[in-house]
């Protein structure tokens, strides 16, 4: 029976199942570099917001909106980027644009990308975000940021993982109770 | 009942069951009559003894010439006066035992003329005279027939074989009001909220936004695949590359978790 709702939980459209684990190119690439912008801007509104406040609340009678420079903006937008891009393919391996079109960052071996290599990486998209376009030419759609550092974003359709967690354990459980046939 | 000791009409007392007939003739009448019968009887005796005696004398002479009168010689026996006599006499009994009921001696020619006209008004009198209710509660053990009835029957099936259901039904819900009925019988209200209750609504909302969220996002992806596949070819194309691109990574990806451990 767990093998039938393994089935309902195997979402994947058939076309989409064959490429799992394969590198991905550059239009879903560029999509979710498109997302994970989206969010770093929103991240950086938010950080505006939030200084705003506490700026307010610290000294409300003598407020005033703070002058902060286009280019002071860019260099927190910046800033943030690599902070969050570091953390998600550090921790997770993805990020949210990477999670939304089912992409995945892995290092040499398939592996979770390191701290060193996931803060390199992070570095190099947010100050080359143009070396993606390599990915296009690469014979193994790899950008300059993966050429350099030896890594990989490929196609990984994100899952149910606790359901498919708890599946498992129950069929160990199975197995175990069952006699040795 | 079978604990009586012998038929009902012995052991029963049927008079309270039993009308008193009422009376037929007022009683100034029955007293004029018994006066007028006791005067004629009291002129009558006296001839009558007289013609006793003269009768007694010439009985026998009288009887050998009504013999003879009945009988004459020479005359068929269908046409003499004792024969017609005879045959009167006999249609005579007839109505007679007709009228008293004396039937006790009565032919099967006579019963077979008597009883069509006689039964039913015979019944009609005695079924007036009798609360035949109370005499049927009384005396038969209605349970135990109606048991037995019961018993040796199909009741599903008589009413299945027998019965017009559809019509019956038809007839009583044409007959019904029945969202009246619902509103006036059915706490609605409580009822849906028990429904209600019992559904976990939020939970099924979720899951179906949930469910068509997904299949937005996977069309999305599938697009972006289609995509990465057409600008693969055309660069390929444009480079003159021949060798398929290498995109194997052997990375194990969320697909694989699916596979049973």
């Amino acid at each position: 029976m767990n093998d039938e709702i393994r089935e309902s939980l195997d979402q994947l459209p058939p076309a989409a199942r064959a490429v799992q684990g394969l590198r991905a190119g550059l239009v879903s690439r560029v999509i979710a570099g498109a997302l994970d912008y989206l969010t770093v801007a929103v991240l950086t509104a938010g950080a505006y917001v939030g200084f705003v406040l506490v700026r307010f609340l610290l000294d409300p009678r003598n407020y005033h909106l703070p002058d902060l420079s286009f280019g002071t903006l860019v260099t927190a937008g910046i800033v943030l980027m690599v902070l969050y891009l570091w953390g998600c393919w550090a921790t997770y391996g993805r990020t949210v644009g990477n999670r939304i079109v089912g992409l995945r960052v892995v290092g040499r071996h398939g592996g979770r990308v390191n701290w060193f290599i996931a803060l390199l990486r992070s570095l190099g998209c947010a100050f080359f975000p143009i070396g993606i376009v390599w990915c296009a030419i690469s014979r193994e759609n790899r950008s300059v940021q993966d050429i350099v550092l030896r890594t990989s974003v490929i196609h990984d359709w994100p899952r149910q993982l606790v359901q498919l967690e708890i599946l498992n354990t129950a069929d160990r459980r199975v197995d175990e109770s069952s006699p040795e046939s | 009942m079978n604990a009586e000791p012998s038929g009902f009409g012995a052991a029963r007392d049927l008079t309270p069951i039993i009308h008193e007939p009422s009376p037929a003739v007022p009683a100034s009448i029955t007293e004029s009559v018994d006066i007028a019968l006791g005067a004629a009887v009291t002129v009558v005796a006296p001839v009558v003894a007289v013609g006793k005696a003269v009768a007694y004398v010439a009985a026998p002479a009288a009887e050998a010439t009504w013999e003879f009168v009945k009988h004459p010689p020479l005359i068929p026996e269908a046409l003499s006066l004792g024969g017609v006599m005879d045959r009167l006499a006999h249609r005579g009994k007839s109505v007679r035992q007709a009228a008293t009921g004396d039937l006790s001696h009565a032919t099967s020619d006579t019963l077979d003329a008597v009883v069509p006209d006689l039964v039913p008004s015979l019944v009609s009198q005695v079924v007036d005279r009798i609360d035949v209710t109370s005499l049927v509660l009384d005396v038969v053990d209605v349970d135990r027939i109606v048991t037995q009835a019961l018993d040796g029957m199909d009741l599903t099936n008589v009413v299945l074989t027998r019965v017009d259901l559809e019509r019956i039904i038809n007839q009583a819900l044409d007959g019904m009001d029945l969202t009246e009925l619902v509103r006036t019988r059915v706490d609605v209200a409580g009822l849906a909220q028990d429904v209600i209750d019992d559904v976990d609504l939020p939970e099924i909302i979720r899951e179906s936004t949930t469910g068509v969220a997904a299949d937005a996002v996977n069309q999305g992806r599938l697009v972006a695949l289609s995509g990465d596949e057409l600008v693969n070819h055309w660069v390929d194309k444009f480079l003159l590359r021949r060798r398929l691109r290498r995109l194997e990574t052997g990375a194990k990806t969320d697909s694989d978790a699916t596979a049973k451990p």
